[in-house]
């Protein structure tokens, strides 16, 4: 189990204050919740883009929160899927396992599972500002798990799809989390998201209300 | 550990030299001039109050001008675009005593006040404003147009509603064409006459005609104060994202050609209007050849050497895109005036041509970095810094990200910037004549004959020099730009 401590801090009005939370060790751990209830910014502190004193997230013994943001080796998938505009969808992949130093060589299995799995080998090649919402996404996923990654982050990962193309990428990411066996939190505020869920939380103003 | 320390102590060395090297002239000048006085603060206050009248009439008028003109340039994909975005650029790149020349000789309207300034300001930023303003329209307007156009929107009702979401580079605009007028010299000293005297002016006659330099510096400081405070007040350039460019019919009215080409007619078309003339005139004058063609060559390899400088130098800023207040620094600082930064490099005396050229080039750099810096990179900071974010949460070091995620991104626009900066400095004449001073480059050969009153031959070997060097930079770039990009495939 990954713990999360201490959680505390304020933004202006905003208080978050999360003593203790559990992040299953494999499996997609959902937190949702309504807009404006802080997921994104909870998501900024584990990512290490917000400085939160006291607070410690601790990973098979490790506190990550004592980490840089590139040694906390995290997987994300931000919610504009964020790729390098003057990028292919491949390049966009090739540059995640390079920049944790890996070889081509030793990706290749990998490489090939994804291409597979997430059926990227029709659209890889083009400019990542040409291909479709749901092309994108996939080529996000892949280049957040590339890299081998502690932890999967999901920042509201299907908002951006239409219904139908919502449910094929659920169970895209269901799949994946499983047959790679690492563990995922997921921030969503659309309760259709839970069906996938191995665990569940519920944030509402800065807390955590239920699990 | 060590590594973030090396990393710190680097950054900490490139501001220390962008600020060491900028603010250097103010320094120069404070300690050899000593005390600060305002003798005069009705005439203070007179020169403040045409600066204002002119700076923001002449950014309002080219707002104005500017908008109307964008919807004449030609869509993205067309072969014309790039020249058209050529000539509009021209007027507000060349020194402004070419364009006053080129407006006396065919029309008598000196001395006429801060509206012809604000007119003439205007006028010569409007191309530049069009071709921002079309930018904008593109990158972040585009997905909106298709939108409004589905919906049953004509142009006019989708530009009364969405100019709002481009409130900010508008505002920012306003704000680069008000600091250009307000530090302009030739302009109000020119066409202003008594009446339209502004700060710039008055700082020009306490040194020239008063020797008053304590009240030279105290206004220059005036001046930079008003500046700085109008730039705390402008919203921060990037309200938004912006997005590739991409083309609408909204954005572009094929009968908007007309006043856009009209334009350009008045601005690049007029330098050929004197053409049988000028050649006539130079003829006359045998010894000038020679003279002008080999400070043309010194001009193009300082102005090269000058480009150079600043491709370095735009990408060491770039280098520290994380660091705020170095960017925010940069986006704030305004140089001293054409004359006080002359002055405060003329304390330096130095026998050899080679040191003069060097206080020239560095003279110079400290004079427009500011812009060329607003107008390259400030505008893609915010996109750049989201990537960098990105890359690291993807375990990229900041070598990585810097030569993989934000140089390949940003080399081009920094390339385009320094040739048109090193185009910019083989035209100045101001700086030029207050440091170098003889008829070794030339900008110089040129005024000389202009203000000798050979403004037909002046006007043409202007134009033989803009020609030339145009064509130069545009080489340099296209050179430039190839080599990173090879530099940058080897990085893949």
């Amino acid at each position: 189990m990954a713990k999360i401590l201490n959680l505390k801090k304020s933004w202006g009005d905003f208080k978050m204050e999360i003593p203790e939370l559990e992040i299953l060790d494999e499996g997609l751990t959902v937190l949702w919740g309504p807009s404006g209830s802080g997921k994104s910014t909870f998501l900024n502190v584990l990512i290490g883009l917000e400085f939160v004193p006291g607070f410690q997230w601790i990973f098979h013994g490790e506190d990550l929160a004592k980490l840089s943001v590139q040694e906390r080796r995290l997987g994300v998938v931000f919610q504009s899927y964020d790729l390098f505009p003057h990028m292919t969808g491949l390049q966009n992949i090739e540059f995640a396992f390079q920049a944790r130093g890996l070889s081509q060589k030793e990706v290749a299995p990998k490489l090939h599972f994804f291409a597979e799995k997430l059926g990227l080998e029709k659209f890889w090649a083009r400019p990542v500002s040409v291909i479709s919402g749901g092309e994108k996404q996939r080529i996000a996923l892949a280049r957040a798990l590339v890299g081998e990654p502690r932890i999967l982050l999901l920042d509201e990962p299907f908002s951006a799809l239409d219904t139908e193309l919502r449910n094929s990428a659920r169970e895209v990411l269901r799949s994946l989390v499983a047959e790679l066996k690492i563990p995922a939190l997921m921030v969503s505020h659309d309760p259709a998201d839970l069906e996938i869920a191995r665990s569940k939380v519920f944030m509402e103003g800065g807390k955590i209300i239920d699990r | 550990m060590v590594r973030s320390a090396s990393r710190r102590l680097s950054s900490f060395l490139i501001f220390s030299l962008f600020v060491f090297g900028l603010a250097f002239p103010y320094g120069v000048l404070l300690v050899k001039i000593g005390n600060l006085k305002i003798g005069n603060f009705a005439e203070l206050f007179w020169a403040l109050k045409n600066t204002a009248i002119q700076s923001v009439g002449a950014a309002l008028l080219s707002l104005m001008v500017g908008f109307a003109l964008s919807f004449g340039i030609p869509p993205l994909a067309s072969r014309w675009r790039p020249w058209m975005t050529a000539g509009l650029f021209f007027p507000f790149f060349v020194p402004s005593l070419y364009i006053i020349a080129l407006w006396m000789a065919h029309v008598s309207w000196m001395g006429v006040g801060n509206f012809i300034v604000m007119i003439a300001q205007g006028l010569i930023a409007s191309g530049y404003v069009a071709v921002r303003l079309r930018e904008v329209f593109e990158s972040k307007l585009a997905s909106y147009a298709i939108v409004a156009e589905t919906l049953g929107s004509d142009r006019k009702l989708f530009f009364r509603k969405a100019l709002g979401v481009v409130r900010p580079e508008m505002i920012s605009l306003f704000f680069f064409v008000f600091v250009v007028t307000a530090t302009s010299f030739a302009v109000p000293l020119v066409l202003g006459g008594s009446e339209g005297s502004n700060l710039e002016i008055l700082i020009y006659e306490k040194i020239r005609i008063s020797f008053a330099w304590e009240e030279a510096l105290s206004i220059s400081l005036v001046q930079l104060a008003v500046i700085l405070l109008f730039s705390f007040l402008q919203k921060k350039y990037s309200g938004t994202p912006a997005g590739q460019q991409k083309h609408h019919s909204f954005f572009f009215v094929p009968w908007s050609q007309i006043p856009l080409l009209a334009y350009l007619g008045f601005f690049v078309a007029g330098f050929f209007w004197g053409l049988p003339g000028g050649i006539e005139s130079v003829q006359r004058l045998p010894g000038v050849f020679p003279l002008f063609f080999e400070s043309l060559g010194r001009s193009l390899l300082l102005g090269t050497g000058f480009a150079l400088l600043v491709v370095l130098l735009l990408s060491a800023a770039v280098l520290q895109l994380k660091v705020k207040f170095f960017h925010q620094f940069l986006q704030g600082f305004v140089a001293p005036s054409t004359a006080l930064i002359g002055f405060a490099f003329l304390f330096f005396p130095t026998s050899s041509d080679s040191l003069v050229f060097t206080k020239y080039l560095v003279a110079f750099f400290c004079l427009v970095f500011g812009s060329l810096y607003r107008w390259g990179i400030q505008n893609m900071i915010h996109d750049l810094n989201r990537q960098t974010l990105v890359a690291e949460t993807l375990g990229a070091g900041s070598r990585t990200i810097f030569l993989r995620i934000v140089f390949p991104q940003v080399i081009d626009k920094i390339v385009l910037v320094s040739c048109v900066g090193g185009f910019w400095f083989v035209g100045d004449f101001a700086l030029a004549k207050l440091i170098v001073g003889k008829e070794v480059l030339a900008s110089l050969v040129v005024e000389n004959l202009i203000s000798s009153y050979r403004t037909e031959a002046g006007l043409i070997l202007g134009l033989v020099m803009l020609v030339m060097a145009g064509g130069w930079f545009y080489l340099l770039k296209v050179l430039l730009s190839l080599s990173f990009q090879r530099i940058l495939s080897r990085e893949r």
